[in-house]
């Protein structure tokens, strides 16, 4: 009897020990597909009182739980609130975070700031909204400009002040006015 | 349509210098604004910077102004005038590519290799587009001609490189083929080496 009660104990301790998927591994599983995916789309994302974000896309995924759109052979442009054109450009993978606007672009990266223009080509490129800054790791970044050209690694760059730096400046080249 | 495109395409070539870059550069850690009214570049850890047949090495230089025109550099600084086969060494130096004017204060080595010469001071003034050197303050010069090496020494010495002539001033001292010239100014014609003196002049000269 006694030896009964031990080994019932046991395998009730074992059958506690197991359980389904608790609320974090479900929740995980739920948000790797998207909500929507649209293709061959003009979508806009609106930015609220800040104007909107442009995209042309192929596919486009949409997240909903971790706020998120993805948008495949894609090209984008940045509309401010008057309507002009702020950024545009294209890239194989863009993510976008639809809360806070951050957004990050990656192969055969296209990306223009109009007016002054300034042209950079890149592999990967991030979009920290709410500084303003682009920034890539690239060992082989280029930004072409009115002033000159700059190719170059590790760029970071602030759109409102154009101050841009490189970890290291491969070549630079000023054009005469 | 055939002429039109001839024209396009002549335009565009009388039109590409225009758009040729002036100046080229490379650096390790570099920051640029390119911000109306604060234009400017840091390169830093192994700097260069080439404009047309000027080139400068250095640990950092920064270009400034509204063409960034001003340069400045900073530490083992080599600045090479291939035009005239000129190298200048220094730690401290400004360019000013408008007026074409380089100022050096502090120490400064300079090598002429079109005339042979090396030269010492602590202040040099260059003007590129004249390509006039001017040379102050403990100022040394070697020119080496004919197997012979002339020594000169002065306050001041002007190094004009198109006419090819030294002018030495105040406490000016000339060393060549054993003899000795002291004025207070003397000038050199390096075509033939000929030395001619002004003001207290004290010569000795060997007869052997």
């Amino acid at each position: 009897m006694k030896y009964k009660i031990i080994v019932l104990s046991i395998f009730i301790i074992l059958l506690s020990s197991c359980s389904f998927l608790d609320e974090d591994e479900e929740s995980k599983a739920a948000i790797e597909h998207p909500d929507i995916i649209l293709e061959d789309v003009d979508y806009i994302i609106s930015r609220d009182i800040n104007g909107t974000i442009n995209l042309v896309s192929n596919k486009i995924e949409i997240y909903n739980k971790r706020n998120l759109t993805i948008a495949e052979n894609a090209s984008f442009s940045v509309i401010d609130k008057e309507g002009k054109i702020q950024v545009e450009g294209s890239c194989d993978n863009i993510e976008i975070d639809n809360e806070t606007y951050n957004t990050i672009l990656s192969g055969n990266v296209k990306f223009s700031i109009i007016d002054p223009i300034l042209n950079i080509t890149c592999d990967n490129l991030s979009w920290d909204n709410d500084n303003r800054v682009i920034s890539t790791t690239d060992k082989t970044v280029t930004v072409d400009s009115d002033i000159g050209l700059l190719i170059g690694s590790g760029l970071s760059l602030n759109l409102d002040t154009r101050y841009f730096e490189f970890k290291e400046l491969i070549k630079g080249e000023l054009y005469e006015k | 349509m055939r002429n039109k495109l001839l024209t396009i395409l002549f335009l565009l070539f009388i039109l590409s210098p225009l758009t040729a870059a002036s100046i080229s550069f490379s650096g390790g850690y570099t920051t640029l604004s390119m911000r109306e009214g604060n234009q400017q570049i840091n390169l830093s850890n192994s700097a260069n910077v080439a404009i047309d047949n000027i080139e400068i090495s250095a640990n950092e230089i920064s270009l400034k102004g509204e063409d960034y025109d001003y340069i400045e550099c900073n530490g083992n600084i080599t600045f090479k005038d291939n035009d005239n086969q000129l190298t200048i060494r220094c730690s401290s130096l400004k360019y000013n590519r408008d007026t074409e004017e380089i100022i050096i204060e502090g120490w400064v080595e300079i090598n002429d290799l079109k005339n042979n010469i090396y030269a010492t001071a602590s202040y040099l003034q260059y003007n590129v587009e004249k390509a006039i050197i001017d040379l102050s303050v403990e100022v040394k010069l070697l020119h080496s001609s004919d197997d012979e090496v002339m020594k000169c020494s002065c306050d001041i010495l002007r190094l004009d490189l198109e006419d090819k002539n030294v002018s030495l001033l105040g406490d000016s001292k000339v060393e060549w083929e054993e003899n000795t010239y002291k004025a207070h100014a003397i000038s050199i014609n390096l075509n033939n080496n000929d030395i001619s003196m002004d003001g207290s002049i004290e010569a000795s000269i060997n007869t052997k």
